[in-house]
């Protein structure tokens, strides 16, 4: 080992040529004589001790500040070889060290990845590069060769992007994940939050809505606001984004959630940050409490112009169908539901003792013959689905000089969903060039534009003529063909108002949203270790929305048509300027402090105009005018909020050993009243690297440790309602005129003010076994006070709620990652696995907040409350409290009971309310899971990524649907099919209540939320690189193709569609076949 | 280099004046400016008249699930729905409990606010000096109509309730106050002294641009509706007389067209909510109605959910010939040309005759009809008047005469004192006739309950729990949560 002591350098040694490496505390040169290469190890000792222990030859005392040189004789030269070295993705790699083992002759690899190096007989080659594993091999006997490196998890030199600024990996104090582009997944996607699943420990992401552009929910840590938020903000290139505009329509078909990320091209992301802990997202301040995801675009790389085209194909199946009834099992079902109800209805068999001959008899409305010819009818779903597809073209140039670094990118993509006539398009390009101008200057800009052009499905969750495509597919009648003899659409003979699902697919829905995102940046060094840094950027958005009914549709007939022209705009705009200083002070004492200001406005605008009563439905939306409706539609509106910051940050480290970082920074919102406008926020972090210490040096095993330890406070301002206001809206029609009528619509609260997250992080970094374990544990826990929210108003009031400040919760949870790196003969396995919880609960509620009478002051945040269940109502079973109950009615058990002033009295009270109601579970997941494995053999690469939630539960939907829609099965309506699973009277060991009667108790149907632990396989990816067999070919640097499945397989035992998604849309398993192409 | 200091200092300057950290909402206004002229008073007058049609799903001519209408119709023998499930089954077999949201929602808490509204606005134009002193005597009486109306609705629905009066504790957010379940002595003075203080300063009619706004007429309503409910039926009596005295009231010569859309704002309504087909202040009472099975013969394109219905138990109470069953329908038109309903050997046609209450309006878009709801009408004061004179003088001949001017307006036979055994007779024949004259325009409720046969119908629809705790619903297990000091109501 050597002796970790610093050294200096005398500037009279004339041997000294050029300093070419730091390495450890000791510095070597190269020492070129006759010809040849020469180790030679040089140490210069200011003290005067002796250095022959250090680890090459054996060096001669030195006398006071003079160095000591020894020569090392060459051995065996022999020839020189040369060599390329790729990284994984086959692209060269530059500045890789190339050293002969057990000697100290280096060289390093050219912009082309190549190099040569003397070597002597069995010579062994050690290749090492920042960010990539060292190899040894064996320098082949002739010939190139041709050397693969791989990525390393955890190299200490890796830098990563904080706030305002970057930072070697290991230096950082506070808890940041940090995930390559190289690492996400290779499908196409349309945004990329879609790909972070299982990515990152303490994140939690949760795909909310499967059509293409679909929303995704990311929570860091849990979520502990309750009323503010629990979005974490995104920060892209320095620039934090305010959500996206979408405007929605308002029509009586909803368009569903979507991610205001869609309009950045996943292909041009380089890194992404995600700052978990207070030390790290402090800097954020006011917006930072639900964590930072920081997202940096690539650069160039340097050397020669570089052009790669990457293209996706994909192809999209329904993952799980919804299994509806054909025909005859709907006629089947509904012989039997009639037969059901004409047994509840005159108390016959289960129902009552009444003697079926006493009444008017049952008869069904079908024969045996019709509904065995009924067969299959029409399938619904099938008619508004299709495979979907996937195209995703990119094209990236790039290049960099040693003044100049540019990047140029132009990305399409199209989709087809799952649904028919869904689409989504975009087109986005980017330019990033970053320019030396002279010593001091360095200027950059990065601008980035996007179109995306969406057909919405109908979506809906509306009854009658509002039900959308999918829901009126799921229950329009199977009997029935979609067209009648005459070509019009079919209609259900005694349910007329429900539109036929294909006659939908004819509305007219288009959003299109345009963005563009501008950054320059101006970097002064005025003098050596100060940097001042200008940013100034703009993020304009413009959304709208076109939908037009045409009288084709139910809805548009009575109405004429119906056109709806929503806009939506946003336009934020960021100016800051930081300066940062950078001093290292006796090689002992290293410094780095930052300072700025920054100023965000936020303005959101907008109008919608809607229309009806048109001559034709050859217009659509392009003729507003040309409607002639009594009252058309017209609204607008505009808000601007505005923020401004100072902020500071000192970075100390003292030999390298112990870190320290504290941050501060004031906030001031407009969304504040007078007194509480600013908020500060302060955190401070220790690290000590345990690695560095004397006393781990023995310890071979142990290739790195750091502990960690922060404390700091972030704030959350999203809510409006400090001010009074009065809106206009709440109309009344005198005669035949509507007049416009205004009301008190928000009171105000002088006292608001932020909500303030207090957290603690514990955080332990260890390599093992040089590197091939890495283990980070993070522990955490915060406390969030002044929680914003909306006070419930006591009822006299006339607005129901106000904006305020109500209690304090606290979040508590840990969060370990563990990477293995395995060579099993010539594949090359790592893997990494993620595990993380959190626990969520009360911790003071709001003086004003009245409990109820089951809940208590500390309850965790969200909770599945229920009533404790007892199976089924038997026949003829008479349960005393629920007076009741028919047959196959849930029983639900009388715990509890009020005394006359609404106390609990401990006791069963005859009655089932809400005294009865007990914790079923906490909502939130009690682990959440990644694990993501890649395994290399020659030029094949496979990743298995998997990601999976335990402890949660969800709402059954398709269950709910046969619950809440299995009377209407009478009116022509088609349920899932399962009547097998609940109660009737042929059915009496089933496991679900009885449908066809009505339990007295609201919130019965608990048994709809149901467990949805689940493992998911998100990405099966194999890659195959041709770039080896291609050096004939001159102009093709790089050639991989790889497949992909997405979502292939879902572990769970769930009985719904998807134990993740909600909403209507149907998930989809994906398959792609990707080519990257390097020229 | 110092120039370029001095550029980074002017640059940041610049944007430091660019600061404002003031709220900026361009499209709302704040106590600053309003309300401030006579304009603003109105506009705030307006808004206080929404909570009686903030949309169709939201207010007076509400007929969906958790309405006044609802709470009022579908726990009566007059009504049924075939859409079954347990929403009705809850209504019809009294189901529901301190939880539910079936019988407070729209109601309990949206009533007692809107009273603070009321009572808010009351205070404002108090204070507001640049606004004339009639106008301002208007709107407050205007105000106070509302009040009665809204205080006497929670009456009916909840007993004596809990709301606030003070304006001092209604502008103050913060407030700790908490008012007490008044005593029912309390209520009905105060529901008293709201609708007599209206009445006093309300116009009887207005022009047909302010048609919909509180009436003298309308005041004196809810103080008669008061009156029956009290069983008080001198006072029944003597109100009913100021309102047929005010002479602005007429009974329209055909039944249907009190309700039609083309003859709105006439002589026999006392109370209407104004309704269009277009925005969201509509009339979607075909739509619940019409079964999906019927032809619209002029092409209108009538929306058919094919929900509610009369039992055919209750559609036998008329007699043939009658006109009032141009609005209740026993056959209709159907792909297979008039058929009577009960020919038809489905669950839709077996269960009850149709209420086309409210005709057609040929601006129809689907769901959307323009008919004013009406509230309270004239042929109501005749009948409540009829019975309280019945109570008060048995078989009383001013009575009789009442009932037949009701009756022979649609055509129906008259009837003489000869034919009731005693008085007792004659009152539930005004039952049936309530039943016939007002079906389902939401009284029957209150009818019954006044004559005794509330829980004896439900009863007989097989619901379990008609002890006399049902004749009023519970309050909210919330609004108790709440305030400590409001006590549940007995058997809840």
């Amino acid at each position: 080992m050597l002796e970790k002591r610093k050294h200096h350098l005398t500037k009279s040694n004339s041997i000294m040529k050029s300093v070419f490496k730091t390495y450890g505390y000791g510095c070597r040169y190269p020492y070129q004589k006759k010809g040849l290469s020469l180790g030679v190890i040089l140490f210069l000792l200011s003290n005067g001790v002796q250095a022959n222990e250090l680890y090459i030859g054996s060096l001669k005392p030195s006398s006071g500040n003079v160095a000591c040189i020894e020569e090392i004789e060459p051995v065996n030269l022999q020839r020189e070889m040369s060599g390329r070295v790729i990284d994984h993705q086959g692209q060269p790699v530059s500045g890789v060290t190339v050293r002969i083992k057990g000697s100290n002759r280096t060289t390093t690899t050219d912009k082309d990845g190549r190099f040569s190096i003397a070597v002597g007989a069995d010579a062994v080659l050690n290749i090492s590069a920042i960010g990539y594993k060292a190899q040894e091999i064996s320098a082949p006997s002739s010939g190139e060769l041709q050397v693969r490196l791989e990525r390393t998890m955890n190299d200490l030199e890796e830098v990563v992007v904080i706030g305002y600024g970057t930072q070697k990996k290991s230096d950082v104090t506070g808890a940041i994940s940090s995930i390559k582009a190289t690492d996400l997944p290779k499908a196409a996607s349309t945004s990329v939050e879609q790909m972070l699943a299982g990515k990152a420990a303490g994140m939690q992401v949760q795909s909310v809505d499967a059509q293409p552009g679909g929303g995704v929910k990311i929570l860091i840590r849990g979520a502990a606001s309750t009323g503010a938020g629990n979005d974490p903000l995104y920060i892209i290139d320095g620039f934090p984004v305010s959500g996206g505009v979408d405007p929605g329509t308002n029509t009586r078909y909803k368009i569903g959630d979507r991610s205001p990320l869609n309009s950045i091209n996943p292909n041009d992301i380089e890194s992404i940050e995600v700052l978990k802990d207070a030390s790290a997202t402090a800097i954020y301040g006011a917006r930072a409490a639900n964590g930072v995801i920081l997202i940096t675009t690539k650069s160039g790389k340097m050397g020669k112009t570089r052009v790669s085209y990457d293209l996706k194909v994909t192809r999209q199946n329904m993952q799980k169908p919804w299994d509806m009834m054909n025909a005859t099992e709907y006629m089947t079902a509904r012989e039997d539901y009639l037969q059901e109800r004409w047994m509840v209805d005159n108390k016959i068999g289960i129902y009552g003792n009444v003697d079926p001959s006493t009444v008017k008899p049952f008869t069904s409305p079908y024969t045996q013959q019709q509904k065995n010819d009924a067969g299959e009818g029409t399938n619904w779903i099938d008619e508004v689905t299709q495979n979907g597809k996937i195209q995703d073209h990119n094209i990236t140039i790039d290049g960099a000089s040693e003044n100049t670094n540019y990047l140029i990118s132009a990305n399409y993509f199209n989709q087809d969903g799952i649904v028919k006539k869904n689409n989504f398009n975009r087109i986005s390009g980017r330019v990033n060039l970053t320019q030396k101008v002279n010593k001091w200057l360095k200027v950059s800009v990065k601008v980035t534009g996007s179109k995306i052009d969406i057909n919405n499905p109908a979506l809906g969750t509306g009854n009658a003529e509002a039900t959308g495509v999918l829901e009126s597919a799921l229950t329009f009648t199977p009997t029935l063909p979609v067209y009648n003899a005459d070509g019009s659409y079919s209609i259900v003979p005694n349910s007329t108002f429900f539109p036929n699902p294909v006659s939908l697919l004819e509305i007219s829905n288009n959003t299109e949203q345009n963005r563009l995102m501008g950054q320059t940046i101006a970097e002064i060094q005025p003098i050596k270790d100060l940097i001042i840094r200008t940013q100034l950027g703009f993020d304009k958005q413009d959304g709208n929305i076109n939908s037009y009914l045409p009288k084709t549709t139910m809805y548009g007939a009575s109405v004429g048509g119906q056109a709806d022209i929503n806009q939506n705009n946003k336009l934020d705009q960021l100016f800051n300027t930081t300066i940062s200083y950078n001093k290292v002070i006796n090689e002992i004492h290293s410094l780095n402090v930052l300072l700025g200001y920054e100023w965000q406005s936020m303005k959101n605008y907008g109008y919608g105009l809607s229309n009806n009563k048109f001559p034709t439905d050859a217009f659509l939306t392009n003729n507003i005018g040309a409607g002639a409706s009594e009252r058309p539609g017209v609204n607008s509106y505009k808000e601007i909020n505005e923020l401004a910051s100072y902020f500071g940050r000192i970075n100390y480290g003292l030999r390298d050993k112990y870190l320290l970082t504290v941050t501060m920074r004031a906030d001031g919102s407009s969304r504040f009243g007078k007194g509480n406008k600013f908020g500060y926020f302060p955190s401070a972090a220790l690290a000590w690297k345990i690695d560095q210490e004397d006393f781990t040096s023995s310890l071979d095993w142990l290739s790195r440790a750091k502990l960690r330890l922060s404390l700091g406070q972030t704030g959350n301002s999203n809510i409006s309602g400090a001010f009074a206001f009065y809106s206009f809206g709440r109309d009344y029609l005198f005669g035949n005129t509507y007049n416009p009528g205004a009301y008190l619509s928000s009171y105000d609260n002088p006292n608001l003010k932020w909500e303030t997250t207090t957290e603690f992080n514990f955080g332990l970094d260890l390599g093992l076994f040089n590197e091939r374990v890495g283990l980070t544990v993070e522990l955490f826990s915060k406390t969030v006070s002044d929680l914003l929210g909306e006070q419930q108003l006591k009822t006299y009031l006339p607005l129901d709620k106000r904006a305020a400040n109500l209690g304090k919760t606290s979040s508590k949870g840990f969060e370990t990652t563990l990477t293995l790196n395995n060579n099993i003969g010539n594949v090359k396995w790592n893997s990494s696995l993620m595990l993380s919880a959190y626990k969520d609960r009360w911790k003071e509620r709001s003086p004003d907040v009245i409990l109820k009478a089951y809940e208590s002051a500390t309850d965790p945040i969200r909770v599945h409350w229920g009533y404790v269940t007892d199976g089924l109502v038997k026949p003829g079973e008479i349960i005393p409290h629920m007076p009741n109950a028919l047959p196959g009615v849930q029983k639900i058990k009388d715990i509890n009971g009020f005394d006359s002033n609404n106390k609990l009295t401990g006791k069963p009270d005859g009655m089932i309310n809400d005294a009865d109601v007990v914790k079923i579970a906490n909502q939130d997941p009690s682990l959440i899971v990644g694990f993501s494995n890649t395994f290399q053999y020659k030029n094949f690469d496979l990743n298995i990524h998997m990601a999976g939630m335990f402890g949660t539960r969800q709402f059954n939907q398709y269950m709910w649907y046969y619950t809440l829609l299995h009377a209407d099965i009478n009116r022509g309506w088609n349920v899932p099919n399962m009547a097998n699973l609940f109660y009737s009277s042929k059915n009496q060991d089933a496991e679900y209540p009885n449908v066809n009667v009505t339990n007295s108790v609201p919130g019965a149907n608990q048994f709809l939320t149901q467990k949805s632990d689940f493992i998911r396989v998100r990405n099966i990816t194999l890659g195959y690189n041709i770039t080896p067999h291609l050096s004939s070919q001159k102009w093709l640097s790089n050639f991989r193709v790889f497949v992909d499945a997405t979502n292939p397989f879902v572990f769970t035992k769930y009985k719904g569609i998807d134990p993740e998604f909600t909403g209507i849309y149907p998930p989809a398993k994906s398959y792609t076949l990707g080519v990257s192409i390097g020229f | 280099m110092k120039n370029f200091n001095i550029l980074l200092l002017f640059a940041t300057t610049m944007f430091f004046s660019c600061e404002n950290l003031e709220p900026q909402v361009f499209d709302k206004l704040n106590p600053t400016n309003y309300p401030k002229t006579e304009e603003d008073a109105k506009t705030l007058m307006v808004g206080a008249y929404n909570v009686l049609n903030e949309n169709s799903y939201k207010g007076f001519g509400d007929i969906s699930w958790q309405s006044r209408w609802t709470m009022n119709t579908a726990t009566t023998d007059e009504f049924v729905c075939y859409w079954g499930g347990s929403v009705w089954e809850t209504y019809e077999k009294f189901l529901w409990n301190s939880g539910s949201v079936h019988v407070t929602a729209k109601t309990y808490g949206p009533y007692i606010k809107a009273i603070s509204n009321c009572i808010k606005i009351a205070s404002q134009l108090d204070a507001m000096d640049n606004i004339k002193g009639e106008t301002k005597k208007q709107y407050k009486a205007e105000l106070k109509g509302i009040i009665a109306l809204l205080s006497y609705t929670l009456y009916d629905f909840y007993g004596p309730t809990a709301i606030a009066t003070d304006p001092e504790v209604i502008n103050n957010p913060a407030s700790d106050f908490q008012p007490e379940k008044p005593t029912k002595e309390w209520m009905i003075d105060y529901i008293k002294a709201n609708g007599r203080e209206a009445a006093n300063e309300l116009p009887e009619k207005y022009p047909v641009s302010e048609f919909g706004k509180m009436t003298k007429g309308t005041a004196l309503m809810v103080l008669l509706k008061l009156a029956m409910h009290e069983k008080n039926w001198a006072e029944a009596a003597s109100l009913s007389k100021e309102i047929m005295d005010l002479g602005v009231y007429t009974l329209q010569k055909v039944y249907i067209s009190v309700f039609s859309v083309d003859n709105e704002m006439n002589s026999e309504i006392i109370l209407a909510i104004p309704n269009l087909t277009t925005g969201n202040k509509f009339n979607s009472w075909l739509a619940h109605v019409l079964p999906s099975e019927y032809i619209e013969p002029n092409n209108i394109p009538v929306q058919q959910w094919g929900g509610y219905k009369v039992p055919w138990k209750m559609y036998d109470k008329f007699e043939n010939g009658d006109e009032r069953l141009q609005a209740l329908w026993g056959k209709m038109n159907t792909k297979d040309g008039v058929k009577d309903l009960r020919s038809i050997n489905e669950p839709w046609a077996q269960m009850g005759a149709v209420p086309y209450k409210y005709p057609a309006d040929p601006a129809s878009t689907g769901e959307a009809h323009g008919n004013d709801w009406v509230v309270y009408r004239y042929s109501d004061v005749l009948l409540l008047r009829a019975e309280a004179l019945n109570r008060i003088t048995p078989l009383s001949s001013e009575a009789i005469a009442l009932i037949n001017q009701v009756r022979s307006r649609s055509k129906a036979s008259t009837i003489s004192a000869a034919q009731f055994a005693n008085g007792e007779a004659l009152n539930d024949y005004i039952l049936d006739e309530r039943f016939r004259e007002l079906f389902m325009e939401g009284h029957r409720r209150e009818d019954l309950i006044r004559h005794g046969k509330y829980l004896s119908e439900a009863k007989s629809r097989g619901a379990v729990y008609s002890d006399d705790t049902r004749l009023i619903f519970p309050i909210p297990q919330w609004a108790i949560d709440e305030n400590p000091k409001i006590k549940q109501n007995q058997g809840y």
